[in-house]
């Protein structure tokens, strides 16, 4: 699967952000063999880090990619990390009816620059699509991707609507201190 | 001698393809419009139509959507709904989408989306919501092939409800500006002698082209009138 997705019409956050993408993430990949006995594989590494790249870009005012989450460089005030925690798909035989269907969690992780979290968030995002007369069936990918893209995209609408009105975001924003026992009491 | 046999079963062949194709059953269809306030449509302008993908049970479909854009196209400025969205990413998206007329009063409050609108030049959004159903049926068809030759005996029927709505925003007013609903219902039937002849009644097509017609009607409507 290779998917675009648009630039996000939203004003960026005034925050230096360090984004983090480990292993999983960048190499995500999903199997399963649904119930009529076709086996799918779902590979979505290349897309997270191409919607991640693209929503963090027009979220905030500055990003910097990190490769180490303990030791992020001194001219960001933190570290976000997407995690891709589940992807599931129905077939229109499993739904019993004419789509396909995909939902997608995702969490952002919030820590400070010395590696220490400071908040999560969980974004659940879906996504479906009809299947034709000559795009179901066995080995057909097109309405699981285009399920898939729309997932994805509801995924970081999530994420533009609800991340601006985080405590941890406004405290970013305000230049404030946020530390690790504050996030605990919460 | 071979030639004729050919010619003549090219015309049964023709004939049988013709009347099948041409034939169709009744449809009745009813149109209702509310409308709101006054409309209208300068050059310049454009329409886009938008459909509601949020329901798991169902969706408009795109052959349906595709028939609604082919309609209005002559004369009226119709945008892509993909370009559309992409354009104004996230707004539009299925559970972020304003569904009424206060929401799209607060995304028009938005830095940015104004401009974003204008440089698109859409004046108004056009909701779509329906789909058609197969609501009644019955009869028994049965089809055998022999050493001998293939051929289908029986009667089957059924009934097609195709139900659509379409919800006119306006962009300049931001305002609900009115709603025209297509209803066209028909019954299909499919006789067949050794050969089944399909008498289909064309309800999503009668809904579309009815829905198009007054949908370009209230769109260009004299803002005088």
């Amino acid at each position: 699967m290779n998917m675009e997705f648009p630039t996000p019409l939203i004003e960026n956050l005034p925050i230096s952000i360090g984004v983090y993408y480990d292993d999983d993430l960048r190499n995500f990949t999903y199997n399963e063999t649904v119930s009529d006995g076709s086996s799918w594989t779902i590979e979505l590494g290349q897309n997270n880090t191409r919607l991640f790249d693209r929503l963090f870009g027009a979220m905030f005012s500055r990003t910097t990619r990190v490769d180490d989450i303990e030791n992020g460089p001194d001219d960001i005030q933190a570290i976000i990390q997407p995690i891709l925690e589940e992807y599931a798909f129905l077939t229109p035989n499993e739904l019993g009816s004419r789509f396909y269907a995909v939902s997608i969690r995702y969490r952002l992780i919030l820590y400070d620059t010395a590696g220490t979290e400071l908040a999560d968030w969980p974004i659940n995002a879906y996504g479906q699509s009809r299947s034709g007369i000559f795009n179901a069936g066995r080995g057909k990918t097109g309405p699981l991707q285009n399920a898939t893209d729309l997932a994805m995209r509801d995924a970081a609408a999530g994420a533009i609507v609800s991340l601006p009105t985080q405590p941890e975001i406004l405290a970013l924003i305000n230049g404030e201190q946020i530390n690790a026992e504050s996030n605990d009491n919460q | 001698m071979l030639k004729v046999m050919t010619t003549n079963r090219f015309l049964r062949v023709t004939v049988l393809c013709f009347v099948v194709t041409t034939l169709s059953a009744c449809v009745t269809a009813r149109i209702e419009e509310a409308r709101h306030t006054a409309t209208g449509i300068s050059k310049g302008e454009a329409v886009v139509i938008l459909t509601q993908r949020q329901n798991v049970d169902y969706q408009t479909e795109d052959g349906f959507l595709q028939c609604l854009g082919d309609e209005l196209k002559g004369g009226i400025n119709l945008r892509g709904e993909r370009e559309f969205m992409d354009q104004l990413f996230p707004w539009f998206e299925p559970s972020h989408a304003p569904t009424h007329a206060d929401a799209l009063r607060v995304l028009l409050a938005r830095p940015g989306v104004p401009e974003r609108i204008t440089e698109t030049g859409v004046r108004y959004l056009v909701w779509v919501d329906g789909t058609t159903q197969t609501v009644d049926g019955g009869g028994n068809l049965s089809c055998t092939v022999g050493a001998g030759g293939a051929g289908c005996f029986g009667f089957q029927w059924w009934e097609n409800d195709s139900s659509y709505e379409a919800a006119i925003w306006d962009l300049k007013s931001v305002e609900h500006v009115g709603t025209i609903s297509a209803d066209a219902v028909g019954t299909s039937y499919l006789p067949a002698v050794i050969v089944p002849i399909p008498i289909i009644a064309r309800t999503k097509n009668a809904a579309c082209g009815g829905l198009a017609k007054q949908l370009r009607e209230f769109l260009v409507a004299d803002p005088l009138d």
